[in-house]
């Protein structure tokens, strides 16, 4: 009430209460001396108009407007030191804020739809292995029924690429999504036209030929045409009924790989839509939603008391166990069935982004404390040299809070400043990292954004404003009068916390400039780490079956005959059929038992390959043990594995694996004998270490070999044309779906790594940067300070050398105990990114040097110049000044 | 109003202040200075760089208000006078006050 008052006083009597004031004052001086009395008690004028005026919330705001024009005054009294400043903290608030963006847009985001804290994902897990997020059908109905009210599931697989009949002709691969009736009336979303897939859609195989569209799929390839919605598309030769559109906003459950279209599961025979999934001898030619051996329905449940999810997980385990005793008795008792929030929709990207984010923020955090501790240290180098200024000040009665006052003004102007750049800065950087970023990255500038910005400007603006109030605080009005301003005094600071704040910033700046380093070398080691075959020779062609299919007997003679057409072409060494690739994540995951042992729970896992006979020798892998494929491995004959070397180690430690057999499990009748042992390649990522893998005969596998390998003598990239002619050219059902090189795969998956190292880098520059800054500010006032010194000196007959050394010594002990401070914490933080760090030891001390060296260099450089300043200053304007 | 308790002294000029106030009816800051002065035989003498400040904050606080006049002299002076709030708080104040008073007087009247 009372500060209303207040304000209201404010509004009715405007501007002119200082007036008022010292009219009142005046009057009052007046009576008294008319009285004759003596000049007594009233003491300082001035300083009682300041505390009479205080207590007027008006005038307060009044002095607040004066304080903040009286510190533009200042800031524009010294253009480059406000520039610096403003672009200092710009950089760092912008970054941050950019980095945020990523965070926000990845980690923070939920999915776009109603009360997305009551959506979970089901899994199975067996708390050994890798968790089991797929279910059959058969199961997921069971699960439905179990839940009863309590919760709504929705299910779903996705198909990557199936080709769409476009309008004009031609094809192109869409991503495909195929969900069950309940999908979309769980998640709770509206259509933006039509209607939905619904339970109808799903009553019977093949009976709904629908699609619902995704909005940007819509608009990009129909251009938004509302006509659309009755008409049909054709998928995979399937025409299908377009009946609705999704919104805008919505592109399934993993924001990052939208889809374009949906279709009822009941579609995915005729449509030969065959995605992810883990299968128990399931016949992949029969219609998956039939079979209860067929797991491929990601599962999410919409429980409407999120409270009481676990108790819905129990509720359904007993669906989903009945169902996996029946599958793998030799495992199932381990495995337990848990719903995990889901509200955030699926989490590839956050799974591969998630720790490289945290890492880009905690290096962003901590650019924005060096440019911080370096605004600070130049702000305190200009409040030594204003001492003057503001003993007079003080003097003259202005108060001790209204300085502080006007000090803090000064910080949040700054910062104020430096917080509207850094919205510029924000937004450029963002958008170059999507540039720099191929994964499909969304940042989002919104709310959150901008108030995490204001939020860290205002929190700057604090900082900046509070250290030399504080400063100023303690200072002695007298003292610094006496002291006649310059009193820098023999190398003991003057610029309060100015040398901490040196150590502080080469300390970090270390660290930024280490991480720089240390990223770019994992980053090259990525480059030219042995992954286990020719990563430079080899070309990969993919071949797509036709919808139909073509008969096995005559798909086997087709490829054996490309493989001698290509392996024909000059400059081709030799070509080879796999089923999974060398350079992607699609290698089957197999449930193993070895035979006469027994299994630890939840069974041994591996991955699965099948290959031609030639494909060690064809990719450049070399055997290490026992034999190769050869011709007596036939379908009639016994099967045949060749296991890595990290299958051998894992499951045969300090055995022979030569001879032994394993199946898919003790009963099985598919018993593989081990006949040998190859090398650790890394053909899933780059960056892990082989993980267990066998290999196939083609022969012996009714998996499909769609895979061409082809290793050539020279750059793989100019046999590209001939090789995708060639193989097309055999038979007019296989069509060469794409050519590239390993090579140019690989890059591709190491996207993250360059974005970090590029990022970490231009961390590392500015960092850089700011520390000379920094340096060069503090050592400029220093040099400066102790002009009067270094005239005694060079009158008493001291070199110039010797003044430049005296200036250099001190910049180099800051250097140093900087590095000596920066060094363990470069340690302790490398250990913490060493999982982002393959391929190099975080502790690598080639690269720490390196990064101590340039630290203690360029800052030392960037102190030449007030060296040399104070060497050549003549010693009598020195002396004279005082 | 809890205000004008934490500190005896300030509190006691506020006291002082507003008894002025209520005797004389409205009246400038060096007239209240005068007063004071005067009723109490020069032992109290008001620091008029205590005064403003304690006139303006009595008045924020609603306890006085004030406008502007010509004075007995003829000059424009701000004229101070008493709101309700502000003769409440008297009463209270004065009763305090007594109480204080009194309870120190009788501790210093103990013989040893």
């Amino acid at each position: 009430m009372g500060w209303w008052r207040r304000f209201g006083g404010t509004v009715r009597r405007g501007g002119r209460a200082d007036r008022e004031i010292q009219e009142e004052l005046d009057h009052h001086l007046a009576l008294r001396r008319e009285a004759g009395g003596k000049p007594r008690r009233f003491g300082n004028v001035e300083a009682v108009r300041e505390r009479t005026r205080d207590m007027d919330v008006h005038v307060w705001l009044e002095s607040w407007l004066q304080d903040l024009r009286q510190a533009g005054r200042m800031l524009r009294r010294a253009p480059g030191f406000t520039a610096v400043v403003v672009l200092s903290l710009a950089l760092g608030i912008g970054a941050n804020a950019a980095i945020f963006s990523l965070v926000n847009a990845v980690l923070l985001k939920t999915l776009p739809v109603p009360d997305p804290q009551q959506i979970f994902m089901l899994q199975a897990s067996d708390g050994v292995n890798a968790p089991l997020a797929v279910f059959s059908y058969p199961v997921f109905q069971q699960m439905q029924k179990a839940a009863g009210s309590e919760a709504d599931l929705g299910a779903s697989n996705v198909v990557d690429g199936m080709p769409l009949l476009l309008p004009g002709g031609g094809r192109r691969q869409v991503a495909v999504q195929l969900v069950s009736g309940g999908y979309f009336s769980a998640l709770g979303v509206e259509p933006l036209r039509g209607r939905w897939i619904n339970q109808q859609d799903n009553r019977a195989l093949g009976a709904s030929p629908v699609a619902v569209l995704s909005y940007g799929f819509w608009q990009r390839q129909f251009g938004g045409d509302a006509a659309l919605l009755g008409r049909t598309i054709t998928l995979r030769g399937v025409a299908l009924t377009v009946v609705g559109i999704a919104p805008p906003e919505f592109t399934g459950l993993d924001p990052a790989n939208p889809t374009s279209i949906w279709t009822p599961l009941m579609m995915q025979q005729a449509l030969h839509a065959h995605g992810n999934r883990w299968s128990f001898s399931a016949h992949d030619d029969q219609p998956w939603p039939a079979q209860e051996r067929e797991f491929w329905l990601g599962v999410f449940a919409r429980v409407h008391d999120p409270a009481r999810a676990a108790g819905l997980a129990a509720a359904l385990n007993p669906a989903f166990m009945a169902s996996y005793q029946r599958m793998d008795p030799d495992h199932a008792s381990a495995y337990r069935l848990s719903l995990q929030p889901g509200g955030r929709g699926g989490d590839s990207l956050r799974r591969s982004y998630g720790a490289p984010l945290d890492l880009l923020m905690t290096l962003a955090g901590l650019m924005l404390l060096l440019a911080i501790a370096n605004v600070t240290t130049l702000l305190l180098a200009r409040m030594a040299r204003r001492r003057r200024e503001i003993a007079i000040r003080l003097a003259v009665g202005i108060s001790r809070g209204r300085l502080a006052r006007q000090l803090l003004s000064e910080g949040l102007l700054l910062a104020g400043l430096a917080g509207t750049a850094a919205v510029a800065v924000a937004v450029g950087v963002s958008r170059l990292i999507v540039r720099l970023a191929a994964d499909p990255f969304q940042p989002d500038l919104d709310w959150r954004v901008w108030a995490f910005l204001g939020t860290v400007a205002l929190g700057t603006g604090l900082v900046l404003g509070l250290l030399p109030a504080w400063q100023a605080q303690r200072s002695s009005a007298s003292e610094a009068l006496k002291s006649g301003g310059l009193s820098w005094g023999r190398g003991r600071g003057r610029v309060p916390l100015g040398r901490g704040l040196i150590v502080a910033q080469v300390a970090f700046a270390l660290l930024l400039v280490a991480g720089a380093g240390l990223f770019s070398r994992s980053l090259a080691a990525m480059f030219t780490v042995n992954l286990g075959f020719d990563r430079a020779h080899i070309l990969t062609a993919e071949m797509q079956l036709p919808d139909k299919g073509v008969p096995a007997g005559q798909l086997a003679v087709l490829q054996e005959r490309i493989l001698e057409r290509v392996g024909a072409l000059p400059g081709v060494r030799a070509a080879a059929w796999e089923q999974s690739g060398l350079d992607d994540f699609s290698a089957d995951t197999s449930g193993l038992s070895l035979a006469g042992r027994a299994d630890p729970p939840g069974g041994l896992r591996a991955h699965e390959n099948t290959v031609s006979s030639n494909y060690f020798d064809a990719v450049g892998m070399p055997l290490l043990h026992g034999r190769n494929f050869q011709a007596t491995d036939t379908a009639h004959s016994r099967l045949v594995a060749v296991v890595n070397q990290a299958f051998a180690d894992r499951f045969y430690p300090s055995q022979d694996a030569i001879g032994k057999t394993f199946g898919y499990n003790q009963t099985h009748s598919d018993q593989f004998e081990i006949i040998g042992v190859v090398t650790d390649a890394r053909v899933d990522d780059p960056h892990t270490p082989a993980t267990p893998l066998f290999y196939r005969l083609r022969e012996q596998s009714d998996r499909q070999t769609l895979k061409l390998e082809v290793r050539t003598a020279g750059d793989p990239a100019a046999l590209a044309r001939a090789v995708r002619a060639t193989a097309g050219a055999v038979d007019a059902r296989l069509k060469v779906r794409s050519v590239a090189t390993v090579s140019h795969r690989l890059d591709e998956m190491l996207q993250r790594d360059r974005l970090i190292a590029q990022l970490s880098g231009g961390f590392g520059g500015l960092a850089l940067l700011l520390a000379c800054l920094g340096v060069y500010g503090v050592m400029a006032y220093a040099a400066a300070a102790r002009g009067v010194e270094f005239g005694i000196r060079m009158a008493l007959g001291a070199k110039r050398g010797q003044v430049m050394g005296l200036v250099l010594r001190e910049t180099a002990l800051l250097l140093l105990a900087g590095l000596a401070l920066g060094l363990p914490l470069a340690l302790l933080a490398g250990r913490w990114a060493q999982p982002l760090l393959p391929g190099v030891a975080a502790g690598d001390p080639l690269t720490l040097i390196a990064a101590a060296v340039v630290m203690a260099a360029t800052p030392l450089a960037a102190a030449l110049l007030p060296a040399w300043r104070a060497a050549h200053a003549d010693p009598l304007r020195a002396l004279r000044a005082e | 109003m809890r205000l004008f308790r934490k500190d005896r002294l300030q509190g006691t000029l506020d006291l002082l202040i507003l008894k002025t106030l209520s005797v004389q009816g409205p009246a400038h800051g060096y007239a209240i200075a005068s007063h004071i002065d005067r009723t109490s035989e020069a032992l109290l003498q008001v620091e008029e760089g205590s005064l403003y400040p304690a006139l303006h904050r009595l008045e924020q606080a609603g306890l006085i208000q004030s406008e502007w006049r010509i004075s007995e002299t003829n000059r424009r002076a701000r004229y101070y006078q008493l709101r309700a709030a502000g003769r409440r708080q008297l009463a209270d104040e004065q009763e305090q006050w007594r109480r204080l008073v009194r309870g120190v007087a009788t501790v210093l009247a103990q013989e040893a």
